[in-house]
């Protein structure tokens, strides 16, 4: 008789738990996290009698989540790799639009520009249109400032973001920590799995896991155990580490993520960082995309700058006087850093200096400069693809092959001393227009040609031109009057009569031949006869000349960028920029498809993860009708029990 | 196989998020008429349009400065052609004064004509462009070039010739010096030698010799042809001019339409991708609200 009521209760109440788990599933249907929990029945121990063993009903063993970490671990693993494309993908994407946008764009600026320098060869004494040229280089100078300032803000919009990344994994951290010491104390209380805080922590690791990837081991007390880059803990047991951000002690334009260890900081590569998550996708695009960009932009603005006023330096301007520089670089390019970690007692100083014609030279790449005692020797490693050239330190101040000099300004450097040298990420940002003077324009060459009047011959000498190859800095003569004097129809004589010297004698005579003496060429062609007098002389008074402006505008289609393995540049300002355009356009458009096929593994791994553990309010409302009918059932059986109990009752 | 209610919500917010983006982006491309909307859209052809921008701009620049080249040689054309005028002029006087018939006052009568052809020479000699600038001095176009003066023609300007880039590989001289038009200082062929010398010679009272009339007539030829020579020169620049700016015209077009094959919208075809991504678009809304409305707790 007892057997039966208790048979009965103990369904009574295995019916209801299974009730209340049904609902508490269908409450959190909409759980971030939550997994789908059941209840484990089994039946109780049967009695040996006689006649055999006799069952004595069900009792509930546990209520557990239906959770599998290979499952659970394969979401966290795709979403991690998810938001790092994501926020890579997001962050790119804004230097896509900007180069986009074609008003905001940096060619129809250069195009601009180059109008203008035709409209000077096509009028070179009119002052209007030295304005015109003047106004398109200032509009020129402000798109690279203005695109510059918008990449800038991007990095220092990253430095915000980190900023609020690094508060979330800290409070991430904390709360896992907190909640591996209620869920070892709950476990410890009934001995039942306390899933609703497993649950729980699984959606911190699942968060923190969004903002940088971790790895997680469990331990024996049922605490997690949370790791970071290559094994820095984040969580361990019931205490939290801390990340913080730091000046980067190579490069004090950008903040580092440090670690929090007794008392200091410790430095974690941030190569190591960047596996994953928000945080990986930030330090990775600042490392690649984002120092690209700007070097790219940077390196067309200084090519542009320098191959501009190396030949308005080759002309003359409308005072009469030889061009100057028309673009002003700053003093930023190359800015050379030295690691905040050097020693202070050697206290050396290195500068680097732009080479007089970079153009060519110039990569978009950074680099560092590192040096060694033993040898005495600095190497400086090009960051892009890591080549390494070997200085010897008696060396300096030594040329680069990369367009700029290094020299050692002051001090003494010590075994470990490190440098970062940036050669153009400033260049965009710190170009401007030398002059405000129209007159200054170098429209004019600085030397013109002349036949003497008495000339009995037929030849023809040509207008002249001087020569780009080694100059500026210009031939000091370049300006002197030079007579050739033909001594007869094959040779010829060449004297400086400015300073009364004889540059050459019984030169023989070729029809069309170049003649270059004092930093200028000519040709003279035809049929000259004996005492026909050929002269090159300053241009005094040549304000129609256009000779230069002509050369400036041919600037334009001229490839003055990239040099390849010869040293011939292979590009133009504007291919340059195309370049910037289609590399920044395909990573944009690689990391979309990247953040797609994530998202479609993210998605796919969910499924699979949710066919498990996730709730489906159909099967719970069977489970409902199902579970109240064996309640029903119970309490009909309590029922006939007590039926039974009233008729021995009645014996009377 | 279990589905969870969250997994088919989230299925099909996804898909209508994905079906919506697809038709705002096609929408965008109609609206702005272009294909690539940013360089992530076609990075190979994004860099490829810039280039081909680059190359329009500066075809169109050729033109432009053909234009002007084309306005600079007309007018020395126009120059020239007096100038050979008063060259005829100027021979036919010469000409008539050999007539051993003249008086004196007849002779001096002649100088004065002839005088006023020489002055007409001259300021033809000094004519300014558009832009103030002098034809004839070479480089130096703010100095005048020539002056009057006895005796043989002083040449203030230079040899220089001014040159426009009228293509890729051609730069086109667009102006001549006064030292080539009018060979100042040369002997024999300064023609404003000639005429001083000449006039001087009837001024002088005396019958003008056979000897004398045949220098000037020798020298106001060569003067006339050297003139011809450089107005044949000029006219066949214009002609390359209108060569090449034909050429750099075919060029832009073809500029213009390979730019608009890389970054122009298929409108016909972007049309119908609007048409069919509304559909689906509307398909999806329409089962999502079906499949949502599917419930157990319906019958319960």
């Amino acid at each position: 008789m007892a057997g039966i009521y208790g048979i009965g209760v103990q369904a009574l109440n295995s019916a209801q738990l299974s009730l209340l788990t049904a609902e508490h599933n269908i409450a959190n249907v909409n759980t971030p996290g939550f997994h789908r929990q059941e209840v484990l029945q089994v039946t109780n121990f049967a009695l040996p009698s006689g006649s055999g063993y006799v069952g004595q009903g069900s009792q509930i063993e546990s209520i557990r989540r239906l959770y599998n970490s290979h499952l659970d671990d394969q979401v966290l693993g795709a979403s991690s790799q998810s938001q790092f494309y994501d926020t890579y993908y997001s962050a790119i994407k804004q230097i896509d639009n900007i180069l986009a946008d074609p008003n905001a764009g940096l060619s129809p600026s250069i195009q601009g520009f180059f109008k203008a320098v035709n409209t000077v060869a096509n009028d070179p004494a009119s002052i209007p249109a030295r304005q015109v040229l003047l106004s398109g280089a200032e509009a020129l100078v402000s798109r690279f400032q203005s695109i510059s300032a918008r990449l800038e803000s991007i990095r220092n919009g990253i430095d915000t973001q980190l900023e609020s990344v690094i508060t979330n994994i800290n409070s991430y951290s904390t709360q896992i920590a907190d909640l591996n010491k209620q869920i070892v104390t709950a476990q410890s209380i009934v001995g039942q799995p306390p899933n609703d805080l497993l649950d729980q922590r699984d959606q911190l690791i699942s968060k923190l896991n969004e903002q940088i990837r971790v790895t997680t081991v469990t331990q024996n007390d049922g605490s997690y155990n949370v790791f970071i880059g290559n094994g820095q803990p984040a969580v361990v047991g019931e205490t939290s580490f801390t990340l913080a951000l730091q000046d980067d002690p190579a490069d004090p334009a950008q903040k580092n993520i440090v670690f929090a260890q007794g008392g200091g900081y410790t430095t974690i590569p941030q190569n190591l960082l960047e596996n994953g998550g928000v945080l990986g996708g930030l330090l990775s695009f600042r490392r690649t995309s984002l120092g690209e960009a700007e070097n790219a932009l940077g390196r067309v603005a200084l090519a542009l700058a320098q191959t501009f006023n190396n030949q308005n330096k080759l002309g003359q301007d409308l005072n009469g006087v030889l061009g100057q520089d028309l673009f002003s670089i700053g003093s930023t390019s190359p800015t050379i850093y030295a690691n905040s970690g050097n020693s202070s007692s050697g206290a050396a100083l290195l500068t680097a200096t732009l080479s007089s014609n970079a153009a060519g030279a110039l990569t978009t790449s950074d680099y560092t400069l590192a040096y060694n005692s033993a040898s005495s020797n600095y190497t400086l490693t090009q960051l892009s693809d890591g080549t390494a050239t070997t200085i010897a330190s008696s060396a300096l101040p030594a040329t680069t092959s990369y367009g700029f000099t290094i020299a050692l300004s002051s001090g003494t450097p010590t075994n470990g001393d490190k440098w970062l040298l940036l050669p153009t990420r400033f260049g965009a940002r710190d170009i401007s227009v030398a002059t405000t003077d129209p007159n200054r324009i170098a429209a004019a060459a600085p030397i013109r040609t002349a036949e003497g009047a008495t000339n009995t011959g037929s030849a023809n000498i040509n207008l002249g031109s001087v020569n780009t190859a080694s100059q500026p800095p210009l031939n000091s003569n370049l300006q002197n009057s030079v007579t050739i004097t033909f001594t007869s129809a094959s040779t010829f004589n060449v004297t400086d009569t400015t300073l009364g010297s004889t540059l050459a004698t019984g030169v023989s005579y070729t029809s069309g031949g170049s003649i270059s003496y004092n930093g200028w060429t000519v040709a003279i062609s035809g049929v000259p006869a004996s005492s026909d007098t050929y002269t090159i002389a300053t241009n005094t008074g040549g304000v129609g000349d256009n000779r230069n402006a002509l050369a400036l505008a041919a600037l334009q289609t001229s490839n003055k960028l990239a040099n390849n393995s010869s040293g011939t540049p292979t590009t133009s300002y504007q291919g340059a920029y195309a370049q910037l355009l289609s590399s920044v356009g395909n990573k944009t458009r690689e990391n979309q498809i990247n953040s797609a096929a994530q998202q479609s593994l993210l998605s796919s791994s969910k499924n699979s993860q949710q066919q498990l553990s996730g709730v489906n309010l159909d099967e719970e409302a069977a489970n409902l009708l199902r579970f109240q009918q064996a309640y029903q059932a119970a309490a009909k059986m309590i029922q006939v029990g007590s039926t039974l109990f009233d008729a021995i009752l009645n014996i009377k | 196989m279990r589905i969870s209610s969250s997994s088919v919500y989230e299925a099909g917010v996804t898909s209508l998020n994905d079906q919506l983006a697809k038709l705002v982006k096609t929408q965008q491309q109609i609206a702005t008429g272009r294909r690539i909307l940013s360089p992530e859209d076609d990075p190979a052809g994004a860099a490829l349009a810039l280039e081909e921008e680059k190359a329009l701009g500066v075809v169109n620049q050729y033109v432009d400065n053909i234009a002007r080249a084309r306005s600079k040689l007309s007018l020395e054309e126009t120059v020239l052609t007096s100038s050979t005028s008063v060259l005829q002029n100027a021979r036919q006087l010469v000409v008539n004064a050999g007539n051993p018939t003249l008086s004196s006052a007849n002779r001096a009568a002649l100088a004065t004509a002839l005088r006023s052809h020489y002055d007409e020479l001259l300021s033809q000699a000094n004519s300014k462009d558009g832009q103030g600038g002098y034809l004839f001095a070479g480089y130096k176009s703010s100095t005048q070039p020539f002056t009057q003066t006895t005796g043989a023609g002083t040449y203030a300007g230079d040899q220089g010739q001014l040159k426009l880039q009228i293509s890729a590989s051609r730069q086109l001289a667009i102006s001549d010096s006064g030292q080539d038009v009018f060979n100042p200082g040369v002997s024999g062929s300064d023609i404003f030698a000639t005429l001083e010398t000449f006039i001087t010679a009837l001024n002088s009272g005396a019958a003008i010799t056979a000897a004398d009339l045949n220098t000037a007539l020798t020298q106001i030829d060569t003067a006339a042809n050297n003139v011809l020579r450089i107005r044949t020169t000029v006219g066949t620049r214009l002609n390359e001019l209108d060569a090449t700016e034909g050429s750099n015209l075919d060029a832009a077009f073809q500029y213009e339409s390979s730019l608009s094959n890389i970054r122009d919208l298929d409108f016909a075809r972007a049309i119908t991708d609007l048409t069919r991504q509304q559909t689906t678009l509307e398909a999806a809304q329409k089962t999502f609200v079906t499949v949502q409305g599917l419930s157990l707790f319906n019958y319960l």
